[in-house]
């Protein structure tokens, strides 16, 4: 039997002291706090002063329910426990953000006399964009429901606000501009182009969010190394490709406000795969194949 | 982190001195104006006279969000950057392709308030810590009257300035184009102006407590 010294990340004050035995998981440790500080188990965050980071005051979470706790805690017997506030699961945050942008496109493709004061003859290219953009989201939802298996359960409740305002308002950007009665087509080749990118995007981005379900048994929050066509190239390939179809819809569209959006999703989505690159890095070491970059096969 | 090194002190010395002695030629134009054509007749051509002046002054004023990035001086970013961009906003973008309200009452106060709060900033900054009883007295007082002076002046100009920019569509990107994209300027100028006046009193309260600080 070994003492856990349980103590606020923020305020060092102690939270309490849990006889726990050797093999008790973290998991298990946080049922015992939960009935506490009558806290969800999910809002709860314990972590360890980190060994790898330079910074004082860096904390590492301790993520993994299957792991024993007498593996992370030192000398002192102290964990750091953090309040994560309310929460709320993944998959809800993900149905809300992608409902939302196939709701708010159709508004100014259908709405054209409510929004603009006129009604124009859609041109090709805007059929094309609706039929798209909608896809796109209804592939996210189906994805979220039949397809993701999430590691985490939960996020903290304010994420939904941001998620949902990002969405939603960049949709509402970008729909404007490309129904609008003063649309100026693109020459008809580009716009084939980049329905093809479009495709082949989309296309690879389900192929890998299915390689990735494949990799993680029902039930596990498991992580293995993911293998097989485009994860050979890069770590994040889902991104890779998504990013390209984003590409597509903005040449086919040829719109500055969806240029806009692809670069911000770009932006954060480099960010995201950097994060997961070290990750894999750091927990599969040598096993990690050294040749495979972010995000560009071949330079990042 | 303040650098001390005698290159960036003299250079700052320099920057300073450009400053005082530009901002000293418009406060003494603008006194020498309404002494010789009268104080009325002379706020018409205030900005003939003086605007390329205190445009120069302003656009140089760029050099201090530098000074404040490369640790040349310990002022804060974020109000550096409000400043500078905000009077280079009205003056550059605004005001400059609005001549018919360069002849307004509110284009003399908005540079005289400038004018006076700058010939205290500069000297006072120039005299580093041995600056006399008074300008630091000023310096942390001169604002309760300046700030909300200055503020109305401009906003006096944004309310006449509103309605040309409306009608001659300027700075407004219109469709159709290549790159399927709009802009209208008048909204912009309307959703900026109110959130200046929202954070007004905040930032006036802020100075209160700043001023508080100082003075213990």
């Amino acid at each position: 039997m070994v003492d856990i010294k349980v103590v606020s990340q923020r305020s060092k004050k102690e939270i309490g002291s849990f006889s726990t035995s050797l093999s008790t998981t973290v998991g298990e440790l946080k049922k015992q706090i939960s009935s506490k500080t009558k806290l969800g188990t999910e809002r709860i965050r314990l972590a360890v002063p980190s060994k790898t980071s330079k910074l004082p005051n860096a904390f590492e979470a301790l993520g993994k329910d299957s792991d024993l706790v007498s593996k992370h805690v030192g000398s002192d017997s102290t964990l750091y426990f953090k309040d994560l506030g309310p929460q709320i699961s993944w998959s809800l945050v993900f149905i809300c953000e992608y409902a939302g942008p196939l709701f708010v496109y159709p508004i100014f493709y259908f709405l054209s006399n409510l929004i603009y004061g006129t009604e124009s003859p859609k041109s090709f290219a805007q059929k094309v964009a609706l039929v798209c953009y909608s896809l796109h989201y209804i592939k996210r939802i189906y994805e979220t429901i039949f397809v993701h298996r999430f590691s985490h359960g939960t996020m903290p409740i304010f994420n939904l606000f941001k998620n949902c305002s990002y969405y939603w308002g960049c949709t509402a950007m970008v729909s404007y501009f490309v129904n609008h009665p003063l649309y100026t087509e693109a020459p008809i080749e580009r716009v084939y182009l980049g329905l093809g990118l479009w495709i082949i995007g989309e296309v690879f981005n389900y192929i890998c969010h299915v390689q990735l379900r494949n990799l993680r048994p029902e039930g596990s929050t498991e992580r293995k190394i993911p293998r097989g066509l485009l994860f050979e190239f890069v770590s994040c390939p889902n991104y890779t490709v998504e990013i390209l179809s984003w590409i597509g819809f903005s040449i086919l569209t040829q719109t500055l406000t969806s240029w806009i959006f692809t670069l911000m999703g770009a932006a954060q989505m480099w960010v995201w795969a950097v994060g997961k690159h070290k990750r894999y890095r750091r927990e599969f070491a040598d096993k990690y194949p050294k040749s495979r970059k972010i995000l560009i096969p071949f330079l990042l | 982190m303040v650098k001390t090194n005698s290159l960036i002190t003299n250079y700052l010395t320099i920057y300073n001195s450009i400053q005082t002695v530009g901002w000293y030629y418009v406060i003494f134009l603008m006194v020498w104006r309404s002494l010789n054509l009268g104080f009325l007749p002379s706020l018409q051509t205030t900005y003939i006279s003086l605007g390329s002046t205190v445009c120069f002054l302003q656009l140089l004023a760029f050099l201090e969000i530098l000074h404040v990035l490369l640790g040349f001086t310990k002022s804060s970013l974020i109000p550096t950057l409000s400043q500078v961009f905000g009077r280079n906003h009205v003056l550059l973008v605004a005001l400059a392709y609005t001549p018919e309200v360069q002849q307004h009452w509110g284009v003399w106060l908005m540079f005289f308030i400038w004018g006076v709060s700058e010939l205290i900033r500069f000297p006072y900054y120039l005299y580093g810590n041995n600056s006399p009883k008074l300008l630091t007295w000023l310096r942390y007082n001169a604002f309760i009257v300046l700030y909300p002076l200055g503020f109305g002046a401009e906003n006096v100009l944004w309310y006449k300035m509103l309605p040309v920019i409306l009608e001659r569509r300027i700075h407004f990107i219109d469709m159709p184009n290549q790159f399927n994209f709009a802009y209208n300027y008048y909204y912009f100028l309307l959703v900026w102006i109110t959130l200046t006046l929202l954070v007004f009193p905040q930032q006036y309260m802020y100075m209160f407590k700043l001023r508080a600080k100082k003075m213990n």
